[in-house]
């Protein structure tokens, strides 16, 4: 009888022991690859495999979301509606306005021979999980190496930036946020008398500060923040998408530097659909 | 007879689980904090389980919860397959299959898992880690709470074919 307990304790032991094997294995497999900017095998194969079953129960979680959700927000959102007709009437005063400035400004670069790059081209992902991880803010989208998406691709929505992709599978891939504390992007503020360059990045609070401002920077709450085109912590992000508006401006601790909180563009918990760019 | 069946079943309802628990996971947020639909429906699979098949619960959750996450994934499944072997251990000892004890598990277990993933790969504040696990873990307990009737008819159902096969 002992025997018998003694052999079944050992095959337990032996068990566990195989399953924390495998799973440091696989742990550092997933750190080796990562740190050489490539996507492991292993999380790789989990995530095309259970993705079909990821998307089949977020389209289900949303189609159930829609059918009831506007039961509890008819009026609210009958409301909202009058609001946003006005706010499209003013818009589109405001975009002729803008497109012939854009047209003008075309000229001009054209006459001083400047060169556009070329625009890039989009992919169009459904996003299958919004933060799925409560540690780290990403969103997995649709779309993997098999469509033409590499670490690195950058996110983007038609409200503005999104993020960058950190991990690619086959079918699926993983976009960091850009409030995610590993996330940075170069910066600029949108305003004739200032155009400051600074660095957008995600924190640990989960707020998006804009960096590196020195103390005399003209900025003020409300201002645009859009990408500067030049290199954040991974690739680089083209120039002029949308990041956010200045939420807030204070003098950042004894450093002759500005702290300033940049409320993002996108809504990321709202957000049905990406574009990757390539 | 072999367990094999239930097992699979068992299995394949972590694995559903730990995949909801990735498409409507920020759907079930409540002050920020939110279910973790995949730990859970592994704990209360390993109570009508051994030690050992649960270690492979918990490693399948990890994975699937690591896979979705784009680091950690190691940790995550050491401390999901440790806590899941634990559950499955005591489980051989002292457990009863009730409601009660299926909440406690849960709300224990979901916070060592937690705990050992952080002791693992610490991240930002460990204050703000330790409110949110507990918060986690009481919601797991909610989760505990409808998910323990579903996998109690998952199991009994097999043992109640096995009978009538005895018989």
């Amino acid at each position: 009888m002992l025997e018998h307990e003694r052999r079944g304790r050992r095959r337990r032991v032996k068990g566990v022991v195989v399953c924390i094997v495998l799973a440091v294995g696989a742990g550092i497999w997933h750190n080796r690859a990562t740190a050489r900017g490539a996507s492991d095998p292993v999380t790789g194969a989990v995530r095309t495999v259970t993705a079909p079953i990821v998307r089949a129960l977020a389209g289900a979680g949303n189609w159930i979301g829609g059918q009831i959700g506007w039961i509890f927000t008819g009026r609210a959102t009958a409301s909202e509606n009058r609001l946003l007709r006005q706010r499209v009437e003013e818009l589109a005063g405001e975009n002729a306005k803008l497109r012939e400035e854009a047209a003008a400004a075309s000229r001009l670069r054209t006459h001083l021979g400047f060169v556009d790059p070329p625009p890039a081209k989009r992919i169009a992902a459904d996003v299958l999980s919004v933060y799925p991880s409560p540690n780290v803010a990403s969103l997995i989208i649709s779309r993997g190496s098999r469509d033409g998406v590499h670490i690195g691709s950058v996110a983007v929505a038609p409200q503005g930036l999104v993020g960058h992709v950190t991990s690619v599978a086959l079918t699926t891939s993983v976009v960091i946020l850009l409030p995610d504390a590993d996330s940075a992007v170069g910066a600029l503020v949108q305003r004739s008398d200032s155009r400051a360059i600074g660095v957008c990045k995600g924190s640990a609070e989960g707020a998006l500060l804009l960096s590196y401002l020195d103390r005399n920077t003209v900025i003020s709450v409300g201002d645009a923040v859009v990408s500067s085109g030049q290199a954040g912590n991974r690739g680089i992000f083209p120039k002029g998408i949308a990041i956010g508006t200045v939420e807030s401006v204070s003098p950042a601790g004894p450093s002759s530097t500005l702290r300033v909180v940049v409320k993002p563009a996108v809504d990321f918990g709202r957000l049905e659909e990406v574009y990757i760019l390539r | 007879m072999t367990d094999n069946p239930k097992r699979i079943r068992l299995a394949v309802f972590t694995l559903l689980f730990g995949c909801a628990s990735v498409a409507f996971g920020h759907h079930l947020e409540v002050y920020g904090i939110r279910p973790n639909l995949g730990l859970t429906a592994a704990i209360v699979c390993t109570l009508f389980d051994g030690p050992d098949f649960g270690a492979v619960l918990g490693l399948l959750c990890g994975f699937v919860e690591g896979a979705y996450q784009s680091s950690s994934v190691g940790s995550l499944a050491v401390s999901r397959t440790l806590v899941c072997f634990g559950v499955g251990a005591m489980d051989n000892q002292m457990y009863r299959h009730t409601f009660g004890m299926a909440c406690a598990v849960t709300a224990v277990g979901s916070f060592a898992a937690e705990m050992l993933y952080f002791l693992s790969s610490p991240q930002g504040s460990a204050l703000a880690f330790l409110g949110r696990a507990a918060g986690s873990a009481g919601l797991n307990v909610v989760a505990a709470l409808l998910l323990f009737p579903l996998v109690r008819r998952l199991v009994r159902r097999r043992e109640s074919i096995i009978a009538s096969m005895a018989q």
